[in-house]
């Protein structure tokens, strides 16, 4: 299968590990992880990071649920 | 004023009317100990004699009364020895407030005596955890840290504390709280996806609900009953949801999956709608997932919408409290659809292939489960071990309450049934409480029969002494040619004497009449006692689908 690309936007309420749970995510589901942006949002405590991510994963919908099981996880927003 | 962290922690524990709390000491918490010390009136403590039995004797008492368990402990090796503990409670869902020690913060990242990083060790097995470096920090993370392990679905929380932290002082009125707008669950609940389902119910010929852990948690379970009976729709239960039991007997066809019932596994297998009720859809219930449910369409209503999608497609997903949900859709009028044939379709199934083992030969394990059935009362919290035994009481006992099975379902851990039946017991005092373990797991976390003794839990244990490592010997026998690598266990101690080294009475059965009056009595007792059970080492657990295998693929015998 061939690798495309998705970029996706998550929201979340901002605590030391939350990055690393991140992208432990998605390593475990297949995915690799290209490269992360940080975006302040103004707000206090919420910061949004902008994943680049390489997969075979066709059924990337239903991972954007799964990012809920980190309680941190706000909003997520595919790009 | 000013107060110190120690302090600030036994308050926020006294606020969240945390009555017991499961510790064990050690240089990093002793400023902490120190303050619990003055509050042994308000805040009891009960401590093990392992934090891993700690741990999960908070899980007991989490589980058997949905009240957060609290657990203190030191850093570096008492912070590990919960990791156990930890991710035990994380697969089931249990509330737990996990306190850890930690080394001043002027020597975190120097390899500093018992420094280890557990917030890194633990994250994925807690809801979250937190790292408090800072005394501003720490009011607001021990108020985030008991919202998030008691709402939405529960789960373990650790806050790691150094423990200059703990001695530091600050300004009362300068204590913040925590944000914890931020960790709120979704609400509010979608009528219409409601309306939705109950027109598929009305348009399904061989409806079935399939009930899981998360209606125990929310208490819903006489609801669901009270729906099921209303509408005449079969119910199932998995291993986390043994609790529901309608009072129409005929309407409950018991459990599914490796390890479930004949007809419990054909009403999945046959049924053209299935309404999931707070279930997780593990691998255990599933077998080969694409085998799973050939005919039916899935209704998952879950508080986690993460479940929802995650291991079977649906054709309608709902999120939210299923308490709520059920609720709700107890308000909506009696489905006209008569389900009385399928009913009888399952019945028949019920008849022809019934649990069973022989009642002959060689004391059966199954018999001493069908004896606390029969000798205690519905509200005694059974605990189990993890095994054939976890089984056997799963399959034999039958739970008509909520909150009576304690089990270590999603991580199986062996060595969690005697401590969380300590816990369970301190948190029932006026419930009888019987843990049923295998062999093995028991010798896992024995050194708990002090703490037994230490505080006087009226404890009833039955250990099923079968010499094997008995669940995994089955494997053995059935699918590696009877090479029983590692599983003997011929070696066993003399569980009866070794009870009472520790103070505690004890019994040793090994045929059916003795086996009946011991079960018997100890049901009048009044204090700890062992039943030490010598049964049938060849005895397995039917049916049975092998891993990975469709539903229909059932062994039973
Ligand atoms: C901590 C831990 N180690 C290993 C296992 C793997 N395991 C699952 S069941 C089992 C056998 C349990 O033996 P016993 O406690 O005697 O119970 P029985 O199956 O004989 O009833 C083992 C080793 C486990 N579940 N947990
Ligand atoms: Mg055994």
């Amino acid at each position: 299968m061939k690798e495309t690309k998705k970029v996706v936007s998550i929201l979340v309420f901002d605590k030391p590990n939350v990055l690393i749970k991140l992208i432990g995510f998605f390593e475990k589901r297949g995915y690799t992880v290209e490269s992360i942006n940080l975006i302040k949002t103004g707000e206090k405590e919420k910061v949004r990071y902008i994943f680049v991510l390489n997969t075979k994963e066709k059924s990337f919908e239903k991972h954007k649920n799964q990012l809920f099981r980190i309680v941190e996880t706000l909003d997520v927003k595919f790009l | 004023m000013k107060i110190t962290g120690a302090s600030i922690i036994v308050k926020k524990l006294i606020e969240q009317n945390i009555e017991y709390i499961f510790g064990y000491p050690g240089g990093s918490v002793i400023p902490l100990f120190d303050e619990l010390y003055n509050y042994t009136d308000r805040i009891k403590l009960i401590q093990p004699r392992h934090e891993q039995g700690g741990t999960h004797a908070a899980d007991g008492y989490a589980r058997s009364t949905g009240k957060p368990g609290v657990v203190v402990v030191t850093s570096g090796p008492g912070a590990t020895n919960t990791v156990t503990g930890i991710a035990t409670a994380f697969m089931d869902s249990v509330p737990l407030v996990v306190i850890t020690g930690q080394v001043p913060v002027s020597l975190m990242g120097t390899d500093a005596f018992q420094e280890v990083d557990i917030t890194a060790i633990t994250l994925p097995v807690t809801k979250t955890n937190f790292l408090v470096n800072h005394i501003n920090e720490l009011a607001p993370s021990l108020d985030l840290a008991f919202h998030i392990a008691t709402t939405g679905r529960p789960g373990p929380v650790l806050v790691d504390i150094p423990s200059d932290i703990q001695k530091a002082e600050i300004e009362e009125r300068k204590i913040k709280r925590g944000n914890i707008e931020n960790f709120q669950t979704k609400t509010r609940i979608d009528e219409k996806q409601l309306e939705n389902a109950y027109e598929m119910i009305e348009n399904s010929e061989k409806p079935l609900i399939l009930s899981g852990g998360g209606v125990i948690i929310s208490g819903a379970t006489r609801l669901v009953e009270r729906f099921a009976e209303k509408n005449n729709i079969p119910i199932i239960t998995t291993l986390m949801g043994k609790g529901v039991y309608p009072k129409n007997e005929d309407l409950f066809f018991e459990g599914l999956g490796m390890h479930g019932t004949y007809y419990g596994n054909y009403a999945v297998q046959n049924s053209d709608l299935i309404i999931a009720l707070g279930v997780r859809f593990s691998d255990r219930i599933l077998g080969n997932v694409e085998k799973f449910a050939p005919r039916a369409k899935i209704i998952h209503i879950d508080i986690d919408r993460s479940e929802i999608e995650k291991n079977v497609a649906t054709i309608l997903g709902i999120e939210g409290d299923v308490k709520k949900i059920i609720n709700i859709l107890l308000n909506f009028p009696k489905v006209k659809k008569d389900f009385s044939r399928w009913i009888e379709e399952l019945s028949e199934q019920k008849r022809k292939f019934p649990l069973k083992y022989e009642k002959r030969g060689q004391l059966k394990p199954q018999y001493i489960v069908e004896l606390v059935n029969k000798y205690f009362s519905d509200n005694t919290i059974i605990v189990s071990d993890v095994g054939q035994n976890q089984m056997w009481t799963a399959q034999f006992y039958k739970f008509k309450e909520p909150r009576t099975f304690l089990t270590s379902g999603g991580l199986g851990t062996m060595g969690f049934g005697l401590p969380a039946a300590i816990g369970a017991k301190i948190g029932n005092p006026d419930k009888e409480v019987v843990l049923i373990s295998g062999d093995g797991g028991f010798q896992m976390n024995i050194q708990e029969l002090a703490t037994i003794r230490r505080y006087d839990i009226n404890l009833k244990m039955i250990v099923i002494d079968n010499a094997y490592l008995g669940m995994v010997k089955q494997w053995q026998e059935l699918f590696y040619e009877k090479r029983y690598s590692a599983t003997p266990l011929p070696d066993n101690p003399d569980f009866s004497s070794l009870a009472k080294v520790f103070g505690i009475n004890s019994i040793t059965i090994k045929d059916w009449e003795e086996a009946e009056k011991a079960v018997r009595k100890i049901s009048e007792m009044n204090e700890p006692v062992l039943i030490h059970a010598l049964v049938d080492r060849d005895e397995k657990v039917f049916p049975m689908v092998p891993a990975g295998a469709s539903l229909n693929e059932i062994m039973l015998e």
